[in-house]
């Protein structure tokens, strides 16, 4: 398909989905590279990396295994910020084009609710959510998609706008198209790719807040996630940095992943030229 | 008299294109003279003007030799040479005040200080006949309409004095009225400020009105060059004949009968 | 014989920043079967939206408008959906009047299924038939929009007005985004169609000489209003106001001497 290949030229769309996959595979077989609790004792405390082979990353300071925890870490981090940016792309794509074909009163008040969803800063609002409700892994999803869900609203209806203002609209008007059919064959599938497009991002900025969440003891204490273990690291950060940086650079890699993959969409989806004449 | 521009045996391609835009294009440009580039969409006109501009894209090929004998060096953009484009939008900036992008090419290549610069931009906008110049330096392009803008545009290009100016089909998107005025404004302008005129268009009979000599461009190729009356009343190559050909004239007869039904 | 299309005080204001703007002034004409009337002016003088009104894409605030016997303002929006095909559009910009996701096939067979005017074994065949009468060849039936050229676009434009059997088609500036040897085609095609079928057009443009060519009657609008109307010849030889003479006179002519 021709819109693969507009993928496959932008080198960073590539690298970034290598990334990605890489992640995804690590993050699927956990269970199998490290079998059992990536939470148990499995050497002795403190143990730096590259010393004994069957650690390679060494050990924190109750003797768990970093590398499991990363692995498994991976899980959280992924889960987590996939599925927190499905609903909030979903849910923001939803409001967003229903603001934008209804007009009037019912654009104003959605319009009102998104701006007092992003008056509060989305990390304050997640952690707030957080800290009402108990830490459980569903409420930290709802928590982050609740401060991410009005870029896409806003987007999605900025393009509903100004596609309707078309005249590819107009003519489908004009044939005497009905305006479900319109809404659904004309406007959306026009509409919605940009914001595919910033969902790359979202999903960026969930796996930052839900490891911040976590640094800051509020994510599920029952599973490994990176930011828990960067905040265990914080205790003997002068002694073994490494506790604290590893789990780190895997964050800031899969990051960096995610928003390079979302460069390659964007190029993917973008509009063709149109020839100089 | 030594030329103003020479192109020999230009060719410029696209990076990521297998085909040239344009190809072997040879021509001169005396100081002071109207060339009219006639061509229809992907014919290269545009990236011919572009060329001499030096506003092709990055990672374009360009071979063969564009020179400025007139001149003995490169040619500076806006001191010795103006652009106007299709789109008023392309050449003025939506969130700087008229005043200041009209002035700028006064005050970069002619050395005058803010209040020198001022005087020429007022006298500018007097000579492309805008009206009340004093409120409009204060202005922002989206208050004035498309063939206003394009007036603004053109002051802008000329700033500076340059030696030439490029009109890219400048008047394009304007209706019949406005394109009128412009081609009339860019006629008078060239011939007080003696600067010549490099005008772009598809529009054949335009050119006949404003130009000294015609270049027909087909398909990346000159085709044909020489002076207006000569292209339009005895034309040699077969394009050229077929532009003529499919021209709508006002003083054709009606295609259909005149009767109603 | 009674007007195909009869339009009566048609009035449209349009408020912004502090100011009115009324872009229709009381805009009154009618267009019989089988004929074009032009509609010429400067941007700004209405014609746009006095095209986009008749085929309610924009509302207007007060006037009538009779098409084919029925009171064509009032008409409920079901109602309007139905009737609609009988008074198509085709519009300046080839590229934007298309879905960019859509094809040839998929651009002329809409109004087929949408009005459910043949059974969808035959859709194919008649997509083919009209890529006939608008003279493109078949293999461009799935191709996709952008792929074709500008004149091409235009032909399957005027493919999808003709696949609804409209009594009417309202042009708005159709050749003016295409190029000078190719807009000749396009008139001779349109002619030919309305010779054949009996269409009216109402043909708007800023180009005098493309009206010329092909309009019966033209309106001079300006500042919202009609100030001048006529058959074509009559009002091109002898304009009577001041906003057509100086629309003639603007017309650059081939065997005009220069401006210098």
């Amino acid at each position: 398909m021709i819109v693969l290949k507009r993928f496959l030229r932008s080198p960073e769309g590539v690298v970034g989905f290598g990334v990605l996959a890489a992640l995804a595979l690590l993050a699927l077989f956990a269970t199998v590279l490290f079998p059992g609790d990536p939470q148990r004792i499995a050497g002795p405390a403190l143990l730096a990396p590259f010393v004994d082979p069957a650690l390679p990353l060494g050990t924190d300071r109750l003797g768990r295994n970093v590398l499991a925890g990363l692995v498994h870490g991976a899980r959280a981090s992924l889960v987590v910020g996939v599925a927190a940016a499905l609903i909030a792309v979903i849910l923001g794509s939803i409001i967003g084009t229903l603001a934008g074909f209804a007009g009037g009163l019912v654009d104003e008040a959605l319009m009102r609710v998104v701006d007092a969803f992003q008056i509060v800063p989305g990390f304050l609002l997640a952690l707030a959510f957080v800290s009402v409700l108990q830490p459980t892994l569903p409420v930290v999803v709802t928590a982050i998609a609740l401060g991410a869900w009005t870029g896409p609203a806003r987007l999605a209806r900025a393009e509903v706008l100004s596609i309707r203002e078309r005249d590819y609209v107009a003519s489908a008007r004009i044939v005497g198209m009905h305006p479900l059919e319109i809404a659904l064959r004309e406007v959306l599938p026009n509409a919605l790719p940009p914001v595919l497009a910033l969902s790359a991002v979202i999903v960026a900025g969930a796996i930052l807040t839900e490891a911040a969440l976590s640094f800051l003891g509020l994510g599920d204490p029952n599973i490994v996630t990176w930011g828990s273990m960067i905040a265990e690291g914080r205790a003997v950060l002068r002694s073994a940095p490494f506790l604290s940086i590893v789990p780190g650079i895997a964050l800031v890699i899969t990051v960096i992943g995610t928003y390079l993959f979302g460069e390659g969409l964007a190029a993917m989806l973008s509009r063709r030229d149109r020839q100089a004449a | 008299m030594i030329d103003l521009i020479r192109l020999e045996d230009v060719s410029v391609t696209y990076a990521g294109q297998s085909h040239p835009a344009v190809v072997d294009l040879s021509l001169a440009l005396a100081p002071g003279e109207k060339l009219a580039i006639i061509g229809e969409s992907g014919s290269g006109k545009s990236t011919l003007a572009h060329a001499i501009a030096g506003l092709l894209p990055r990672g374009a090929s360009v071979k063969g030799r564009i020179e400025w004998p007139a001149l003995g060096r490169p040619a500076t953009p806006g001191a010795d040479f103006g652009v106007v484009f299709q789109d008023p939008g392309a050449s003025l900036n939506p969130v700087l005040r008229i005043g200041e992008q009209v002035a700028e090419g006064a005050q970069r290549h002619l050395g005058m200080d803010w209040r020198q610069a001022e005087r020429r931009a007022l006298e500018l906008l007097e000579a492309v006949h805008i009206p009340n110049p004093q409120a409009v330096l204060r202005a922002f392009p989206h208050q004035f309409s498309g063939g206003q803008r394009q007036r603004i545009a053109i002051a802008a290009a000329i700033a500076a004095r340059p030696r030439l100016l490029i009109a890219d089909e400048a008047t394009s998107a304007l209706d019949t009225l406005v394109q009128a005025e412009i081609v009339a404004l860019l006629a008078n302008l060239v011939t007080a400020e003696q600067m010549a005129l490099v005008f772009i268009t598809h529009d054949i009979a335009l050119a006949a009105r404003l130009a000294d000599r015609i270049a027909v461009v087909h398909r990346t190729a000159l085709v044909e060059i020489g002076p207006t009356r000569a292209v339009i009343d005895a034309p040699r190559s077969d394009y050229t004949k077929h532009l003529l050909a499919t021209h709508i004239d006002l003083s054709d007869p009606p295609r259909i009968g005149m009767a109603r039904p | 014989m009674s007007a195909l299309l009869d339009v009566r005080g048609l009035r449209k204001t349009y408020h912004g920043g502090g100011r009115s703007v009324m872009a229709l002034d009381d805009v009154s004409f009618s267009l019989a079967a089988g004929e074009t009337l032009a509609l010429v002016g400067p941007s700004g003088s209405g014609k746009s939206t006095l095209a986009r009104a008749i085929t309610r894409l924009i509302r207007v605030d007060a006037g009538q408008v009779a098409f084919a016997g029925t009171d064509w303002l009032g008409l409920s929006p079901s109602g309007l959906r139905r009737q609609r095909r009988a008074m198509q559009m085709v519009f300046q910009d080839p590229l934007d009047a298309f879905n960019p996701r859509a094809s040839v096939f998929s651009a002329i067979a809409d109004p087929i299924r949408i009005h459910r005017l043949a059974p969808r074994n035959l859709w194919r065949q008649n997509v083919l038939n009209l890529l006939d009468r608008v003279q493109l060849p078949a293999g461009l039936i799935d191709r996709a929009i952008h792929e074709i050229s500008g004149g091409q676009r235009q032909r399957v434009a005027l493919a999808r007005a003709l696949a609804c059997q409209p009594k009417m088609i309202v042009l708005d500036e159709a050749v003016s985004a295409l190029d000078v040897s190719m807009r000749g085609q396009i008139l001779d095609l349109l002619i030919d169609l309305q010779a054949r079928e009996g269409l009216s057009y109402l043909f708007v443009s800023h180009d005098l000489a493309v009206v010329n060519a092909v309009a019966h009657r033209v309106a001079v609008m300006a500042e919202g209003r009609i100030v001048e109307h006529g058959p074509t010849h009559a009002v091109l030889a002898a304009p009577a106001s001041p906003m057509a003479k100086s629309m003639i006179a603007a017309v650059p002519r081939l065997n005009a001497t220069r401006t210098s």
